[in-house]
């Protein structure tokens, strides 16, 4: 793990307009360095999932400033936001959001259709992911013929499949059963230690947060600490 | 804050910049690839909304096209009956009770389908058997050789003496000669007419003659010249134009109304003209129910796209979110449109002519499409298209990832004061 950080935010702030005004993330300041698996916990409502958004540039700040490997988020457009997206973040979700439309290898092709790789690169690439998931097998199967599990799993490898700078996952262990939950924290992990990809995970889920190098937890928006995790101590994983 | 013609300005700049950049080009051909593949799976796998859109847009050019050809064939039966007006002249003019001024004749008599131009009068007759036209002509006049032969009465000889044939399309058919339509020797009849001092003005006449043309088109009276003096002193309300050699009717009548544009034009196609209109208005009313049938299909493929949006806000943001930028977005949504429009359009057209071609041996008369007719159906489907597209596509355009994602409600205008004033709900 590098000392350099990848990802970093500056006096982040969130306000929905939504009635009196909620205040869903206040005056963050974060810095996630490269190939660091950062857990991001907290009650429901303190904000976790809209610090993802706006770290992943899916939403867009009230104050403040996001800067993946220097570029400022502020200064790109819609669209050069997207292909920042396309290229430099991968995202995991929660309720998996695989396109029912596609099969398992299409859903993993899909990033790189957008980054407009050729037909063979992405072929490739997509096996050789869906092999490192374990789900080679399933690669011509349509989500809905696929457990939540596997469903994550092929998530999972659709969120590696540009090699992106950093991996963001909401809650990917949200909608799991216990076994299947491990299976994707070991995956990511693994992806982590094998080949040094940075990870911020939101998730409350106290076995994600025994495989982070660093916990954050958020209450009210803010942060109310950081402590170095189990894997970040030098734990095995 | 910009104006709006400058805000157009520069998206036309923009636009056309972008339609004939090299970069453009690529941009749009690798958006294209990318698109593609998935609106052809969606209406694969999106079978209901395929086929109801297909089916609406196919049934609406299918009745369009039948429609047209049935109304086609019904003008034609009725106009196939209908005579031409013989009128002593190629084409009448006719301003009403006001006179047309010198400058209106001039121009009207230099338009070079024109070879000769004579003027007249046109009155209200007001007789024993009710209100009738009449022309008034002066003796000589070559329009004069129009009515005929003289079978009763005499022709105008002295100076000012005037004729006033009466100007009607039926024919006149056994009446006593001395007799015709209210026009009766000895008998008097009142003309109502603009005097020199510009007012409405009604003179009474004695009937000094009566004759009628060998082609029975019209009866003519003779008035004593004393009375007529007042009239032909007026300035003339009516032209009698004679085509110049070659010169076609219709172009001859369309000079002649941008020429005078006030006035009533009458040529010997005038009662085909009148019956096309007159059938035209039996058939507005089906016209009108005819788009109002389009207007419910249009409203129906409307819905149909909207819902679909709706219901995939979510897909479509975990493609955004994936680095799918909002053009290619919204030529995803546009190219499942286009497709349904182009499949619904080739389906309707195929369907008409396969019920046109199986009904025309059992009509009594010629059913057929008509040329111009599918290119307009095309038009239709085009406009549906655009209609029902343009609010998905502007829609998936202008809202944000997060809204899309967290199916959050998404506003035509992205302004956050419009998006959250609340009054239109959004989508």
């Amino acid at each position: 793990m590098s000392e350099e950080p990848i990802l970093h935010c500056h006096e982040l702030t969130k306000r929905f307009l939504a009635g009196d005004g909620v205040l869903a993330v206040d005056n963050v300041d974060l810095a996630v360095r490269r190939g660091e698996f950062v857990v991001i916990t907290g009650a429901s409502g303190s904000g976790k999932t809209t610090l993802l958004n706006l770290l992943g540039g899916i939403d867009r700040p009230t104050y403040g400033e996001v800067i993946l490997d220097d570029r400022k988020y502020s200064r790109l457009s819609e669209n050069a936001l997207a292909r920042l997206r396309r290229t430099k973040l991968g995202f995991v979700f929660q309720f998996f959001n695989l396109l029912s439309d596609l099969t398992a290898e299409e859903n993993v092709s899909l990033p790189m259709r957008l980054c407009r790789l050729s037909e063979q690169a992405i072929s490739d690439r997509a096996q050789m992911l869906l092999e490192e998931v374990g789900m080679l097998g399933r690669a011509s199967h349509s989500p809905f013929e696929l457990s939540g599990g596997e469903q994550q799993r092929i998530a999972i490898a659709r969120a590696l499949a540009n090699n992106p700078s950093v991996v963001l996952a909401d809650e990917p262990t949200g909608n799991l059963d216990s076994r299947n939950a491990r299976a994707i924290i070991d995956l990511f992990r693994r992806f982590n230690k094998e080949k040094g990809q940075t990870f911020v995970v939101v998730s409350h889920d106290q076995h994600v947060a025994t495989a982070a190098d660093r916990v954050v937890t958020l209450v009210d928006g803010g942060i109310a600490g950081i402590v170095e995790g189990p894997a970040g101590g030098g734990a095995p994983c | 804050m910009l104006d709006w013609n400058e805000k157009l300005n520069r998206w036309t700049r923009r636009t056309v910049r972008e339609l004939v950049s090299a970069e453009g080009r690529r941009a749009r051909k690798e958006a294209l690839l990318v698109a593609w593949p998935l609106a052809l799976r969606r209406i694969r796998r999106d079978k209901a909304r395929t086929l109801l859109f297909s089916l609406c847009v196919a049934a609406s050019v299918c009745i369009y096209l039948l429609f047209s050809a049935f109304a086609a064939a019904t003008t034609q039966r009725a106009v196939s009956g209908v005579e031409d007006l013989r009128l002593p002249c190629d084409i009448l003019l006719v301003s009403g009770p006001e006179s047309f001024s010198p400058a209106d004749v001039r121009a009207v008599d230099r338009a070079p389908q024109v070879r000769t131009l004579e003027t007249g009068y046109w009155f209200d007759a007001l007789t024993q058997a009710g209100r009738l036209p009449l022309v008034g002509l002066k003796p000589g006049a070559r329009a004069m050789g129009g009515f005929g032969a003289v079978l009763a009465g005499r022709m105008p000889q002295a100076a000012g003496e005037v004729a006033l044939p009466e100007q009607v399309a039926a024919l006149v058919t056994a009446t006593p000669i001395s007799s015709s339509r209210g026009f009766a020797l000895g008998s008097e009849f009142g003309v109502r007419y603009v005097s020199n001092t510009g007012q409405m003005s009604e003179k009474v006449f004695t009937v000094s003659g009566v004759y009628r043309p060998v082609s029975d088109f019209a009866t003519c009276v003779l008035v004593p010249a004393s009375d007529a003096l007042d009239i032909t002193r007026s300035e003339p309300n009516a032209m009698f134009a004679f085509l110049s050699e070659g010169a076609f009717l219709d172009d001859a009548e369309n000079r002649a109304r941008s020429e005078a544009p006030g006035a009533r034009i009458y040529s010997a196609r005038t009662p085909e003209r009148q019956m096309r209109g007159l059938v035209a208005s039996v058939l507005s009313p089906s016209n009108l129910a005819l788009l109002f049938v389009f207007c419910l299909s249009g409203l129906g493929i409307l819905n149909l796209q909207l819902l679909s949006f709706l219901r995939r806000k979510r897909d479509i943001g975990v493609l955004r979110a994936l680095g799918m930028d909002s053009r290619e977005a919204g030529l995803l949504l546009f190219l499942e449109g286009l497709l349904l429009a182009v499949v619904g359009t080739i389906l309707g057209t195929v369907l008409a002519y396969a019920t046109t071609a199986r009904l025309a041996p059992v009509l009594p008369y010629r059913l057929a499409i008509g040329t111009w007719a599918p290119l307009w159906a095309a038009v239709y489907s085009f406009i549906v298209f655009a209609i029902s597209t343009w609010l998905p596509v502007t829609l998936s355009s202008r809202a944000t990832v997060d809204q899309l994602l967290y199916n959050r409600r998404v506003y035509l205008n992205p302004n956050l004061s419009c998006a959250h004033c609340g009054r239109c709900g959004g989508f």
